[in-house]
């Protein structure tokens, strides 16, 4: 009687060259044994034929991780066999006869997380990873899997119970000669650490979320101002990211694409125009607006021979988006606009890279790029804003910390009463 | 009166702290009662530091007056020394404390247990506990007489196999003068418990006319002692002070150089002791920077010259203690009348009992006291409490339980079963996550209904208690709905923004700088508040915002506590949880969902997928 143990094909559906089956659970070494004889030496790849009743299976590899030096913490065998349905069948097969269970969807990481092998924020960074497209979202992954936020949050929470065992201690050791005075004080330092971390990491967090969701670039301007040729070019000289992405609207046509790493769903929208009669025509101006608004970046084109910019024009523009000159083989290009000639490849390679430039500045790989992070660590740092050393009592101050750690508690783990009193304990010399 | 015990016997074997509150409460129950002690003569002694209360321990000690315990009466009768810890801070941590005359307090304790109606008291010598049909039916004496009962409840201390040491020496007894009780420690190995083995210390006991007091600072007790229990109006036993005084490098030195003859740093102890309160030794060790540790002369009693000296327990042995004493500011020419020690002692650990205190492995066996991992009166007490109000009652009507949101007690007794001890326990005001409303000023408030309700509580506490809550609730009252305009604040001296806003007492009150007795001569109601009632009031304006808060908290943390993990749930067939979570669920059994979680190891993931099932079952139960 125990917990199940699972399996499932851990490397992609149907037929491959080598399929690779993984088992998790207190019944895998078992199961290891009975298909191929012995368990083998840990963590050593072995040559092994792979038998159940009616004979031999497959010839592959073999792999023991013992608990718990393994992915979920516990007991994993994980096997090498030819990518072949046949085979897969028949293991399958095999597998439920000896007691296994079929994993669900995510099962594995769920028993990484749920025996303390990942915490949140790494099951985060795992999934992301398995997600990223782009250089930076592999990057911006690759780094929280590892632990890079956990890591932090775990100094932060450091900082924060030195700073309530400093409290804790005046409060509960009142009689002790060796408790500090002026706690309040002396718990600051650690308290400020903890706000200016956080307040930075809270800085890069929009910058790491679009990194994550990617951005979007709208090109805007009147009809025949070039936007589709325009649309065109970048489409042909990036690499477009095929995966398809729900939710555009049918008039609006729009491509994904990596450009310097970062994922860009780039819109040609239709021509907007100042006044209009037809309804068709209105409808379209209006979604074209709305999506310009929500747009990340906007290249703003107006034809090279188009006269002054119309007001509506100059109203949609926002900070750092990227005035262009259009058509700039026919007419003057505007002051303070960028010229471009959608048929020549330099041309377009310059406004690449503008674009790309301004991608750097609204996106870069950070710590915390999820809502539910960003969410969490506001909140901390709201609490701990409250915390005025001059104004209240101890325990309110520790109230206030405990308050910001139960958020960071939620990003990652827990906190236990006992790490504040082994703080206390390490520091002074407590016992009258 | 309720008599929910009315059928039920139960013996106590034990005539301590937990032993006292547990037998008193049994039969306050309505349950005859029997308790067994070594010696008559010593129920209720102080073996180690002749005081009760301090930060959190006082709280404790206002909990379990609030439930008709002793201990509050008892040192109220008793305390030569009063004083309330963290005066200067929030209403939440200030900790009542008071030194007792130890005679004076014994005495005390032992008319309590006399007047006590349905308690008797055996002398006698336990050999071994009665089993019939898996459940404990009483207990067997060394006579060889056996008395039976619907329960009992065990409260051994340090007697079982406890082992003094000093220097080379080895002394197998519980305290000082008395025998070891390891029969009954065996008996509870045959039954395959968890054990485990602790450590505690105790000074040297000075002759206090040998004491040069003229050197030493004084620290005199309150002028105004503010009684712990309440049902006591005002202390009258004579008040005296303590003397203060240091180590020096000469102590140092000696001690340092003597190190390899002390019993703990010879290598003879394997037991844990307490970080907080640790031996010279550990301190000169361990804080090696320090060239100096603070030591508290205390006077054992008024009539009794025996002095206790706080801060300076050891095991070294008795040449180097004449010794090292004596470098001591004060104490040059200092007689030594008893040599300090260290104790070694066998505990249960807590994790096998439930939340009644009672045994899983043996139902009708309850545990409490220091034999279960604590340290301290206080602690003791409040699990003889809570173990003898569960043996005395049926076991199919729901258990007395305080949770964390309730009380201390509630703090120690779940800390207890679920998370167990790693050096004996004591309770501090951090433990609690709701102590800014856990206050030793409403622990009336908190428990005194609950008891009421299970007929814990005797009727002059339960008459008493009504209408000191009815008086605080009309003074709250008054507090909210008396408002005043800014100008008529600035006319009585507080500055406050003159933005036409009307201000409440209570709102006044919440303002920085601004205490209960500026605003005594606009309002009278507020002369003359009793010591709870100001304090409760300095609370509410003090905390204001983080109550509201925690009220929320509590909520919360309740609604995890009423999602009740059946008994016989098999945590070992969780889908989803890692074998090592299955294995620690399995072992620690936890009886509620909040209990699972503070099970050290135990994941937010592991809790979710808990939630998941015992949601499904109760469904479909």
């Amino acid at each position: 009687m125990s917990a199940s143990t699972i399996f499932a094909r851990a490397s992609g559906a149907g037929r491959a060259g080598v399929a690779v089956f993984r088992l998790s659970g207190p019944k895998a070494g078992d199961a290891l044994i009975a298909l191929t004889g012995s368990s083998g030496a840990p963590r050593y790849a072995r040559r092994v034929t792979v038998r159940d009743g009616d004979g031999v299976i497959d010839d592959g590899l073999a792999l023991w991780f013992p608990a718990p030096g393994s992915f979920t913490g516990e007991d994993v065998a994980e096997l090498q066999l030819h990518g072949s349905i046949a085979v897969e069948r028949r293991l399958t097969g095999a597998l439920l006869g000896l007691g296994l269970e079929p994993a669900a969807p995510g099962a594995f990481t769920m028993r990484a997380f749920a025996g303390g092998k990942l915490d949140l924020t790494q099951t985060e960074g795992l999934r992301d990873l398995l997600e990223a497209e782009t250089i930076l979202q592999h990057k911006q992954a690759l780094s929280q899997m590892r632990g890079a936020l956990r890591d932090l949050a775990d100094s932060w929470r450091r900082d924060l119970i030195e700073a309530m065992a400093m409290l804790d201690a005046a409060v509960d050791f009142p009689d002790e000669d060796d408790v500090p005075g002026g706690i309040a004080a002396q718990a600051l330092p650690a308290v400020e650490r903890v706000q200016a971390s956080l307040a930075n990491t809270l800085a890069g967090a929009d910058r790491a979320r679009r990194v994550h969701d990617g951005m979007t670039v709208a090109i805007v301007g009147p009809p025949n101002a070039g936007k589709s040729t325009l649309f065109n070019r970048i489409v042909d000289s990036e690499r477009a990211i095929v995966s398809p992405e729900a939710g555009t609207t049918r008039d609006i046509i729009s491509e994904r694409l990596e450009i310097g790493g970062h994922l860009v769903t780039l819109i040609d929208t239709a021509g907007i125009r100042g006044s209009s009669t037809s309804m068709i025509e209105k409808e379209g101006i209006r979604r074209a607006e709305e999506a310009a608004r929500m747009a990340d970046l906007r290249l703003l084109a107006w034809p090279s021979d188009g006269g002054p910019v119309a007001d509506w024009f100059s109203a949609l523009a926002e900070e750092g988006d990227l005035h262009l000159s259009t058509k700039a083989d026919i007419g003057e290009p505007r002051a303070g606009a960028m010229p471009v000639d959608a048929a020549d490849p330099q041309s377009v390679a310059a406004l690449l890279e503008r674009i790309k430039e301004r991608l750097d500045q609204l996106a870069a790989p950070g710590l915390a790029p999820s809502a539910r992070q960003q969410i969490l660590l506001t909140a901390a740092l709201e609490r701990l804003n409250r915390f005025d050393p001059n104004a209240a009592e101890p325990e309110v101050l520790s109230e206030v910390l405990r308050a910001a750690a139960h958020q960071l508690e939620a990003l990652t783990g827990r906190i236990a009463p006992d790490d504040i009193l082994d703080d206390i304990f390490s520091s002074f010399c407590i016992g009258k | 009166m309720k008599q929910v015990g009315k059928d039920q016997r139960v013996v106590v074997v034990g005539g301590g702290h937990a032993g006292c509150e547990a037998a008193a409460a049994a039969a306050r129950m309505g349950a005859e009662t029997i308790l067994v002690t070594h010696k008559a003569a010593t129920i209720g002694e102080m073996s180690c530091n002749p005081a009760i209360g301090g930060v959190g321990k006082g709280h404790l000690v206002r909990e379990i007056d609030a439930l008709d315990g002793l201990m509050g009466r008892a040192i109220d009768q008793s305390g030569i020394q009063f004083r309330l810890l963290n005066r200067s801070k929030g209403p939440a941590v200030r900790g009542p404390r008071a030194q007792a005359d130890r005679k004076l307090y014994r005495h005390a304790m032992q008319r309590l247990i006399a007047e006590q109606v349905g308690l008797r008291v055996v002398e006698g010598a336990v050999a071994d506990v009665l089993v019939r049909q898996g459940r404990c039916a009483g207990v067997i004496l060394e006579s060889g007489e056996a008395i039976e009962s619907s329960a009992v409840v065990l409260t051994s201390g340090t007697f079982l196999r406890g082992m003094i040491h000093r220097g080379e020496e080895r002394i197998p007894a519980g305290r000082q003068g008395e025998g070891p009780a390891n029969a009954l420690g065996e008996r509870l190995e045959v039954m395959g418990l968890p054990m485990g083995r602790l450590k505690t210390g105790t000074p040297a006991r000075l002759n206090g006319e040998t004491i040069d007091w003229d050197q030493l600072e004084m620290q005199p007790a309150d002028q105004d002692p503010l009684p712990f229990s309440f049902l006591t109006k005002k202390i009258t036993v004579p008040q005296i002070s303590c003397g203060i005084t240091e180590t020096s490098a000469e102590t140092h030195a000696i001690i340092r150089e003597n190190l390899g003859r002390s019993a703990v740093y010879g290598g003879q102890i394997a037991g844990k002791g307490p970080r907080y309160c640790p031996s010279i030794e550990d301190k000169i060790v361990k804080f090696a920077a320090k060239d100096s540790h603070q030591i508290f002369l205390e006077p054992e009693g008024l009539d009794d010259s025996t002095v206790y000296p706080n801060g300076i327990s050891t095991s070294l042995p008795c040449d180097v203690q004449d010794q090292f004493v004596r470098t001591i500011k004060g104490l040059a020419n200092v007689e030594i009348t008893q040599h300090g020690y260290a104790i070694e002692y066998d505990y249960v650990d807590p994790r096998a009992l439930d939340r009644r205190l009672e045994l899983r492995a043996l139902p009708g066996l309850f545990l409490a006291g220091q034999n279960n991992g604590t340290t301290g009166y206080e602690e003791a007490g409040a699990q003889g409490l809570v173990a003898g109000t569960n043996a005395a009652m049926p076991h199919d009507i729901a258990p007395f339980a305080v949770d964390r949101s309730e009380g201390y007690i509630g703090v120690l007794v779940d800390d207890l079963v679920t998370r167990g001890v790693s050096e004996p326990y004591r309770m501090f005001t951090s433990r609690a996550e709701y102590r800014l409303s856990l206050r030793s000023d409403n622990a009336d408030d908190r428990l005194t209904p609950k008891g009421v309700e299970l007929g814990l509580v005797g009727a002059e506490r339960a008459e008493l208690f009504h209408v000191k809550h009815k008086r605080w609730n009309d003074l709250r009252r008054w507090a909210d709905a008396t408002k005043v305009t800014p100008n008529e604040a600035a006319k009585w001296g507080l500055s406050i923004k003159q933005d036409g806003r009307r201000r409440s007492v209570l709102d006044l009150l919440s303002l920085p700088g601004v205490a209960i007795s500026d605003l005594e001569t606009p309002f009278p109601e507020l002369v003359g508040l009793s010591a709870d009632d100001r304090a409760k009031l300095e609370a509410d304006a003090t905390y204001s915002g983080f109550l509201e808060r925690q009220e929320a908290d509590m909520a919360s943390f309740r609604r995890e506590e009423s999602l009740v993990i059946p008994a016989d749930f098999d945590f070992r067939r969780l889908k989803g949880l890692s074998n090592e979570v299955a294995e620690k669920l399995a072992q620690a059994r936890p009886a509620t969902l909040g209990q699972a979680g503070r099970i050290e190891g135990v994941t937010p993931a592991a809790l979710s997928l808990l939630l998941v099932h015992v949601k499904n079952l109760t469904r479909a139960a």
